[in-house]
């Protein structure tokens, strides 16, 4: 049997005050037919609808669950300057990723999961756009010098 | 009076004192044979032929505002007649030609500056599809040219050739005929030619309901009274579903606001009008030497006329990809006009679900270039209840044939 | 002119070098361009637009009309047309004046202004008809536009912001301080903004004492208790938008890493104190355009921020008592003033002024000024008889008409305005929700109003959410009313001209003309005349303009009205605007997983809907023709391996999929049996063919549907839709799990023998594994799936893997293949293999007009009895007649010729049609093509005209599919 290892994509950006890093926090799973409180994370389960989650570590055990860990690229953003280059990117405001909240917004012009992690702020984006918003990443944090 | 270099010559020696009324402000009659509604460039070019192609003088111009303060005043004054269908080319090739002859026709000089737009191509796809639009309008009888990207940097140099521009430009089609006029000039010279023979053009005026027996439209009400008339036209743009809905139908449209802005203005930079379907914009330099531009609309059905803050953005990034040269301009303003959109792009023009009732609206974002054709379709029906043959493809009820004129489609819109 | 020994807040110490028009002058730190070139005795910094007359600075800050100059920084960066009054001296600037040849000082075109009474308002629209615009139009444009772009790229970046906030207080004069200091006191987050560098507005050039303090202390205190308050210096509140957004423009203080030093903010407020304070509009009179007529409150600016003494023998003009602080000042810093009042009884302020040796005329005007290349004389004249004028001498006149409340973002966000006949002023009429007014923009006169009402609104705001100000409010010493202001629209004296807008030209008997001629609205004169459409915007002539157009059509100035004020405030540039959508950034796009194996391959990678892809893999030597014929040819010869991992795989489970599905698709999906596939078309409710893909189904509950790469989105879009509104109470959700999945397709005769190398659980047997079906299972140990699925007519396998082990499975497979002859092929090369099968790719062969029976798929409608999206416009006439377009194949008669896409089918003169893809087959040695003709499945074996660019050439018409039409090659 041949050995078809991964090809992940990792990197890290480095500006004064912030720190953009990839990370493969656990595997990811989208699971309709649940239900939480919107535009929270409960229990790695990250709100995208009414009955819709995206759970990060373990699968739900039940229900309409697809596996799409190959699909997303994690970037987790730490520093104080976070929230600046939030604001570079999005109209969303730092206050709604306080502690144990997410939210899907139009970031640099994609749509994608942003979520409050560990006091910093964490990116799910579609794999197939990593390169490209890693790309305006770059950029955006030339700024903060 | 007539205008002309000798009476400014005249009347500068005089003082300015004996320059005529452009056009009359009378008070509005108790009845006329026809009544316009909406005193934008179509409205007016309709009454304008009512009385000088079919002789009809007691007609009244109605407008709620001040005359061409509508979407007359607010477009970015581009003509052209490059479209797809044949039914399109020829009215819109109509109104080009109608262009052509307008100064001289109302005395009244409309600026017309035929410097060619240039449509550009950034895929091969976008090549092939100008192939097609291209061969369609040669064989329509409308002289476009398609060209390759040498070719297109020749004409526009100051276009974007950057190897790290976001979309290559492949080539492009131009039509040489196409350009720019002075949209105020020509609701101005349509208001005069019509006050002149005639016609009452009564400003502050706005219709609240129409006059409907059995069927059939008797008269208007408005904020200046009541006025009686055989023959109503609609031709109020950004306001059409809202007249549709006092005489009691619906129209298949969507009304939308569209932005348009000027820059401040520089020495002479760009020489003919480039549109960009990658981003959808177009933009012109006036012969003030303002930048005029625009693209997209703001996509969410609105009365309001003016867009936001992000829509205006993307619309300026995009201009500024094909021309990174703009980038230190200046915004000068920005507004927008109210767009009443059909499906197919394509106008409605012909009579309404109300006898006596005409309707010449549905232009969306393409009514400037059409004012001259418009009004002389809407003046035909006034006067003769019957399409012209040019407007008979536009009538409502291809919406319930499926007869459409899919000029979007035309266009390479996947809809 | 001068610059004064002291005073000012600039940095004496600190000298910067500049030149104008080649001139070496020198200015200091905390200098404007303007206040430099004042204190160099510049006294023409422009020439108008229209008539070339010499213009001197008339104002200091935003309203300026005339100092607009072409400025160069030493760093490259270049503006053609700065306006001085804003631009903050820098050491080694370029500024040269615009408009004017030679130059400003000495323009040949000043000529024109001769000819003047032969070219009022509007003079174009009366000639240049013959023999057309055309003849005159060129030599016109190069007379119009101020300054000269030029055309190297901008390579700076510009930086954005967005924000959001409880309270946005726009100007941060005592209004704006006031309820700032209100509003952090009671916790709302609050964002202060004004466009200077130095905060205070008007406290920074009249002394006043604020809760027992000097103003500055009061300033900097106020400014240091702003708990959390965002401090936006150099930041001007440019655009209000619906629901409280506004567009801010900053100006940073350096710029660096080649980020300009222009910042756009977007922001949305809870709520907005407009404190944006009034500008002051000038007296209309005979030669009121003299260069050395000048604002009073820019005097005073230019002589309390910058040390500027603007002139020594001073004459004020004014009909409202705030001019009289500039003759103060003035008169203090030593020049010789004498003031005319409109005014019989100009009040206290007159006493004052004589005190400090200004000689005050009351019930006097200014009717005519003298000079040449800058003011010497002013005439001035008792109102009641103003035939008996008196000439004084005077290097400036300071004027003042008036201030007009600077009510523009009230207005541009649908706010009205109400005339106040007795302060003659347009202010705003009635907030609109969650925006508050406070200070000179609400008319009031006095500081102590200003402070009152500023802190008002900052309480209001904390109200409204719920806080409270127990703080109480900033306290200053009664002012002594004001005498109220002699409205002095213009100077009835006729023949001789008065300048409404500066920048334009435009005169009080343009506006006359416009009147006498019937363009009586304000919009109308506006155009008409060009009033307030230059680059000033009509700051120092809309008010002025539209009350000369009152007297003239005899209305009242509320009748008359003002034009919509539009944003942006001030302009912005265009770079500043787009922000950091330029260049790569401006738009994302998507990487398939194998992305560098593709460039390692030699890919010429495109763009497809969104998506870099392989169009093909060009070989040294070799043009992107030859690469796709090779790659077609070894397709059918061996085996092709291609990337189809854009495709979109979205999962759609529940109990009521296949009912769903069935109203959404226009083929019978609910009679798939689990682990077949099938070719669907899904409509949009005009009938119009959107989407094609193959639809799975995996389990009686379960479907993968395969949208296009390019419609993965819009579909998922439009199930969801449909879903949600239409059929909510079905039970079924969506997942799109294209990015998580990579998939290859192996494809040929050789592909069995390739795919039986892979070590895989799956059966691959014809039996287990048909055309059509797929079988889910281990690959090499991961989870997949394969399926056989052909869109080249070949026998053809689709692998599946989870997208991260994508890259390894592809060179797996490519080293599997090695001994197969298997080739890389891309886009391109699938296209011309597809197309010899004559199968449709959407948006190309068809378009948004395509209906599934222009395609000949018709059993569907025929046969499906249950309703679905779309069906009830496939019954229309239109629908129904027989000369509709058809999808068809053509053989050029000249097997060596490929037609162009796009060429059409011209019989009896018109089109029938045309070609939607064509292409060299390597399968058949010979040209084939594809297109849609007027009801060419009737006329199969007809030759037709093919036209392309006036080019003839004939093609028959045949069935599309070119190729083994019984697709023995599926199972070959």
């Amino acid at each position: 049997m041949a050995d078809l290892a991964r090809t992940d994509l990792t990197t890290t950006i480095t500006a004064p005050g912030l720190t953009i890093a990839t990370t493969t926090p656990g595997r990811l799973f989208l699971a309709s037919g649940i239900t939480i409180a919107p535009n929270t994370i409960d229990a790695g389960r990250h709100w995208l609808a009414p009955d819709r989650v995206l759970a990060l570590g373990e699968p739900p055990p039940a229900g309409f669950v697809s596996d799409v860990t190959d699909g997303f690229v994690v970037l987790d953003l730490t520093g104080p300057a976070w929230p600046t280059l939030l604001s570079m990117a999005s109209t969303l405001s730092p206050t709604a990723l306080a502690e144990g909240h997410c939210a899907q917004t139009v970031f640099a012009g994609l749509t994608l999961l942003l979520a409050a992690h560990q006091g910093g702020m964490r990116i799910f984006v579609e794999r197939p756009l990593a390169a490209w918003l890693l790309d305006w990443l770059t950029q955006a944090a030339t700024s903060l010098a | 009076m007539r205008y002309s270099a000798v009476s400014l010559l005249r009347q500068g020696l005089a003082g300015q004192t004996g320059w005529p009324q452009a056009w009359r402000s009378p008070e509005p009659k108790k009845s006329y044979d026809a009544v316009i509604v909406g005193g934008g460039g179509h409205g007016l070019a309709a009454a304008y032929y009512l009385a000088c192609v079919h002789g009809m003088r007691r007609v009244a111009v109605l407008e709620k505002s001040w005359l061409g303060g509508g979407n007359t005043g607010r477009n970015t004054t581009i003509v052209r007649s490059n479209y797809f269908f044949p039914e399109s080319a020829a009215i819109y090739d109509f109104a080009l030609r109608l262009y052509e002859g307008l100064s001289q026709e109302l005395d009244y000089n409309i600026m017309l500056s035929q410097r060619g737009i240039l449509m550009l191509a950034h895929t091969e796809h976008d090549m092939e599809l100008m192939a097609r639009s291209v061969n369609a309008m040669l064989l329509n009888g409308i002289d476009v040219e398609l060209l390759d990207a040498k070719q297109v940097r020749a004409e526009v140099p100051l276009l974007n050739f950057a190897p790290d521009a976001r979309y290559e430009i492949h080539g492009g089609f131009t039509q040489r005929r196409g350009g720019i006029a002075r949209h105020d000039a020509v609701a101005w010279g349509y208001a005069r030619g019509a006050s002149g023979l005639g016609v009452d053009i009564i400003q502050g005026c706005e219709v609240t309901g129409f006059d409907i027996v059995a069927g059939r439209v008797t008269g208007v009400q408005t904020t200046r009274g009541a006025i009686s008339a055989g023959a109503i036209g609609l031709a109020a743009a950004g306001h059409s579903g809202v007249l549709a809905g006092m005489a009691g139908f619906k129209l298949p449209i969507q009304s939308y606001a569209l932005q348009a802005m000027v820059s401040e203005a520089v020495k002479p930079i760009l020489d003919t009008v480039v549109m960009s379907s990658a981003t959808g914009m177009y933009v012109s330099q006036s012969d003030k030497g303002e930048l005029v531009f625009g693209a997209g609309l703001d996509l969410y059905p609105s009365y309001a006329q003016r867009g936001n803050l992000p829509v205006e953005r993307e619309v300026i990034a995009g201009m500024l990809e094909m021309f990174p040269a703009f980038r230190r301009l200046k915004l000068l303003r920005a507004w927008a006009g109210l767009v009443d959109v059909c499906w197919d792009y394509s106008p409605i023009i012909g009579p309404a679900p109300v006898q006596g009732m005409y309707l010449n609206c549905g232009w969306g974002t393409g009514g400037f270039k059409a004012i001259p054709a418009g009004g002389w379709m809407l003046a035909h029906l006034l006067a003769t209840g019957q399409h012209h043959p040019i407007s008979a493809p536009f009538d409502l009820s291809r919406f319930e044939t499926g007869r459409l004129i899919d000029e979007a489609a035309g266009a390479g819109i996947a809809h | 002119m001068k610059r004064l020994p002291g005073g000012g807040r600039i940095d004496r110490t600190r000298t910067l070098d500049f030149t104008w028009d080649g001139r070496k002058l020198s200015g200091f730190q905390g200098d404007t361009l303007a206040s430099a070139l004042l204190a160099n005795r510049i006294r023409i910094v422009g020439r108008s637009f229209k008539y070339h007359r010499p213009r001197g600075l008339y104002g200091a800050w935003t309203e300026e009309p005339n100092g607009i100059v072409d400025l160069a920084w030493p760093d490259g960066r270049h503006d053609p047309n700065a306006r001085s009054t804003l631009v903050p001296l820098e050491a080694g600037m370029a500024a040269s004046g615009v408009n004017a040849w030679p130059n400003i000082r000495h323009d040949a075109l000043g000529l024109i202004d001769l000819f003047h009474r032969f070219l009022p308002a509007g003079f174009y629209y009366k000639t240049f008809k013959s023999p057309s615009w055309e003849t005159f139009e060129s030599r016109i444009r190069q007379m119009a536009g101020l300054g000269t772009l030029r055309p190297d790229a901008d390579l700076l970046h510009y930086d954005t912001r967005h924000a959001e906030t409880d309270l946005l207080v726009v100007g941060a004069g005592p209004a704006g301080l006031a309820a700032a200091r209100a509003a952090t006191s009671a916790g709302l987050r609050v964002m202060l903004a004004d466009d200077r560098a130095a905060w205070g507005g008007s406290l920074l050039w009249q002394p006043h004492d604020i809760d027992s303090a000097p103003a500055t202390d009061w300033v900097a205190q106020t400014l240091a208790g702003l708990d959390g308050a965002t401090l936006l210096p150099r930041t001007t509140v440019f655009g209000a938008y619906d629901h409280n957004a506004f567009g801010l423009l900053e100006q940073r203080r350096t710029a660096a890493n080649s980020w300009a030093a222009e910042r756009v903010w977007m922001v949305r407020a809870k709520h907005v104190v407009l404190a944006t304070g009034a500008i002051e509009r000038p007296l209309v009179f005979p030669g009121n355009d003299r260069p050395g007529v000048m604002s009073a409150a820019a005097v005073l600016q230019y002589l309390r921020e910058y040390g500027v003494c603007a002139g020594h023998e001073v004459v004020v003009a004014t009909n409202n008592d705030t001019a009289y602080a500039t003759a103060v000042a003035l008169a203090e810093a030593g020049a010789i003033v004498s003031l005319a009042d409109a005014r019989p009884d100009p009040g206290p302020v007159a006493l004052t002024a004589q005190s400090h040796g200004v000689r005050v005329r009351p019930a006097t005007i200014p009717v005519a000024t003298g000079g040449h290349h800058g003011l010497r004389w002013v005439d001035l004249a008792p109102r009641s008889a103003l035939g008996t004028p008196e000439r004084v001498r005077a290097d400036l006149l300071a004027i003042s008409g008036g201030l007009s409340p600077a009510v523009h973002l009230h207005s541009q966000a649908g706010g009205k305005l109400r005339w106040d006949e007795p302060l003659a002023a347009f202010l705003p009429d009635a907030a609109r929700p969650g925006q508050f007014f406070a200070g000179a923009i609400t008319g009031t006169p006095s500081l102590a109003a200003a402070l009152a009402q500023g802190h008002a609104a900052g309480a209001a705001a904390a109200h409204a959410l719920g806080r409270t100000v127990t703080l109480a409010a900033p306290r200053t010493p009664d002012a002594v009313a004001p005498t109220p202001i002699t409205p002095l629209w213009f100077v009835d004296v006729p023949d001789r001209r008065q300048w409404i807008d500066l920048q334009n030209d435009v005169t009080l008997k343009d506006v006359a003309l416009a009147a006498q001629e019937n363009y009586a609205s304000v919009e109308h004169l506006k155009r008409y005349t060009t009033l307030g459409m230059a680059n000033d915007q009509g700051k120092t002539s809309n008010v002025n303009g539209l009350a000369a157009l009152a007297a003239f059509t005899g209305r009242a100035i509320a009748d008359v009205g003002t034009t919509t004020f539009r944003p942006p405030f001030i302009p912005v540039s265009l770079g500043a605007l787009a922000g950091l959508r330029h260049g790569k950034l401006f738009s994302p796009v998507r990487h398939l997983p194998s992305h560098a194996d593709h460039l390692a391959n030699g890919a010429v990678m495109r763009e497809y809907g969104g998506w870099l892809r392989p169009a093909c893999y060009q070989r040294i030597g070799e043009t992107v023709a030859d690469a796709i014929t090779r790659e077609a040819a070894a397709a059918r010869a061996s085996a092709g391996l291609f990337d189809g991992s854009s495709l979109g795989k979205i999962e759609v489970a529940g109990p009521d999929a296949a009912a769903f599905l069935n109203l959404m698709y226009y083929n019978e999906v609910a009679n798939l049996k689990p682990g077949r596939i099938r070719y669907c078309l899904l409509l949009r409710e005009t009938g119009v063919v959107y989407d094609d893909g193959v639809v799975a189904r995996l389990a009686p509950d379960r479907y993968l549907l395969s949208p296009s790469s390019s419609h993965t989105a819009g579909v998922l879009a439009m199930l969801r839709a449909w879903h949600q509104t239409d059929f909510p109470h079905l039970k079924l959700a969506f997942h799109d799990t294209t990015a998580a999945w990579a998939t290859y397709a192996v494809s040929g005769p050789r592909s069995r023998d390739i795919l039986a190398k892979l070590t895989t659980d799956i059966d691959l047997s014809d039996d287990a594994l048909p055309h059509m079906a797929f079988s889910e299972g281990r690959i090499e140990g991961l989870p997949g799936r394969i399926a056989r699925v052909s869109f080249t007519g070949e026998r053809s396998y689709e692998l599946t893997i989870p997208a991260a082990h994508g890259p390894a499975l592809w060179r797996h497979l490519l080293a599997l293949g090695a001994a197969d002859d298997v080739t890389l092929y891309g886009i391109e090369s699938l296209s011309v293999l597809r197309a010899e099968k004559g199968f449709i790719l959407i948006g190309t062969d068809t378009d948004g007009m395509t209906l599934p029976v222009d395609l000949g798929v018709t059993a569907p409608l025929r046969n499906k009895h249950l309703d679905f999206v779309g069906k009830r416009s496939l019954l229309t006439p239109d629908a129904l007649r027989p000369d509709r377009r058809h999808f068809v194949g053509l053989l050029p008669e000249d097997p060596s010729f490929v037609p162009a896409v796009g060429s059409h089918a011209r019989v009896d003169g018109r089109s029938h049609g045309w070609i939607t893809s064509s292409c060299h087959s390597p399968a058949l040695g010979r040209s084939i093509a594809l297109g849609m003709i007027e009801a060419g499945r009737a006329r199969l074996g007809e030759t037709v005209e093919i036209f392309h660019l006036g080019h003839i050439s004939r093609a028959t018409l045949t069935a599309p599919c070119h190729l083994d039409p019984q697709g023995a090659r599926l199972h070959g």
